[in-house]
């Protein structure tokens, strides 16, 4: 039986909602209109954005990087029906929660080496998640076989160049660090764990990132 | 037994498998000249029932919608649980062939106005319950028709995989 939609979220680019849908828990991610554009350029523009997102999320899974499945693609709606991840936790919430409670960093370890695996395997692939914040990887099971799950693809690309990797890497950087105060030790985990997948642009996707990073906000491009 | 799930915009999947099935080829003349308004399948390339309300949600949206694929809503349905963008391969792939001793047979109707156990004299076979579709589901079949790699399996199950290609044919080629 389909229930009737239930509002869970908003975003810039769309409202989120949480329904039952031929039987299972289901997110609805409906891109809205944007009325200060005109109207053909807008679908056109939002139609693009759903595509690249189901694209992006479903490449991800061929190559054994999890995210929600998809249940249906609404073109004339712009609305992408997915599974609803119930009893998951948000790394953000993890990671919240683990420094609340005074154990030490270490044990976040593991979870950062999945992290770094994962992105690592994506970019890999020229996938681009677009928007690595610590709210949008998900978790599931014992600390010992902790399952991850990536979502909101809403700003993702294939093909990405080894700048749209740095930059990605640096979205993650940045969130990690601003979201969670002295977590360099579970970055460095990441980062490393992502460079020990080797990838052949593994030189350019480092050296665009010092670039990056030195472009950043509140900083002057000298030398 | 006719089992029944519900659809969008007030619609039912009913859904009956029959095994011992003598007159496939008859059944196959009838789906042709509208007698049967059903869609006719070989329960070897089905997993679940979920596969089939994922792939009959669609065809039934783009009846709806007036953006069908192929002429009526259950070779729709036919054709939308099918990977690849031929309709002839869908049929071959996944609709009843003339050998066949066991045959689904799947209808999307207006909620409560299914047919379906009144089909079943048509057919010259056991009807069954839907859960021993698993006996004859071909697994290895269906991973090579929906392409689904060794990457996917270890994160998910090959109903997901499966899913997925139904509801991201049109975006996605794999």
């Amino acid at each position: 039986m389909q229930s009737p939609k239930v509002l869970i979220g908003q975003g810039a680019e769309a409202k989120i909602y949480a329904c039952n849908f031929l039987g299972r828990p289901t997110i609805v991610k409906e891109r809205f209109k944007k009325t200060y554009r005109h109207p053909s350029l807008d679908s056109t523009l939002t139609l693009a954005r759903t595509k690249a997102e189901v694209r992006c999320m479903t490449r991800c899974r061929t190559h054994g990087i999890r995210t929600p499945v998809v249940y249906f693609v609404d073109m004339e709606n712009h609305a992408i029906y997915m599974e609803h991840l119930v009893n998951w936790v948000t790394v953000k919430d993890f990671i919240i929660r683990f420094q609340a409670g005074d154990k030490s960093l270490l044990a976040l370890l593991p979870l950062a080496e999945r992290i770094g695996g994962a992105v690592g395997l994506m970019h890999s692939h020229g996938l681009i998640h677009g928007d690595l914040t610590t709210s949008n990887m998900l978790l599931s099971g014992a600390p010992e076989n902790l399952e991850l799950d990536f979502i909101d693809f809403g700003l993702g690309s294939i093909e990405g160049s080894p700048e749209d990797k740095a930059v990605d890497l640096y979205v993650l950087e940045k969130a990690l660090l601003s979201t969670h105060p002295s977590t360099e030790p579970v970055l460095e985990a990441i980062l490393n764990s992502y460079f020990k997948v080797r990838a052949k642009d593994s030189k350019e996707v480092t050296r665009k990132l010092d670039e990056v990073r030195m472009r950043g906000r509140k900083r002057t491009m000298v030398g | 037994m006719v089992e029944v799930y519900h659809l969008p915009n007030d619609h039912d999947l009913s859904v009956n498998l029959f095994e011992n099935v003598s007159n496939s080829e008859e059944l196959k003349r009838m789906a042709i000249t509208g007698e049967i308004n059903a869609a006719l399948l070989t329960p070897s390339m089905v997993l679940d029932e979920f596969q089939l309300l994922i792939a009959a949600n669609k065809a039934l949206h783009n009846f709806i919608n007036q953006k069908l694929t192929t002429k009526t809503l259950h070779s729709e349905l036919l054709f939308c649980l099918s990977p690849t963008r031929s309709i002839s391969a869908a049929f071959q792939k996944f609709g009843l062939q003339n050998n066949d001793k066991e045959v689904l047979i799947v209808e999307i109707h207006p909620k409560d106005q299914g047919i379906l156990s009144e089909l079943q004299t048509k057919v010259s076979g056991k009807s069954i319950p839907l859960s021993s579709l698993k006996n004859y589901t071909d697994t290895d079949s269906i991973k090579k028709t929906y392409k689904i790699t060794d990457a996917e399996l270890k994160m998910g199950s090959l109903l997901d995989a499966v899913v997925t290609r139904i509801s991201t044919k049109d975006l996605v080629s794999f």
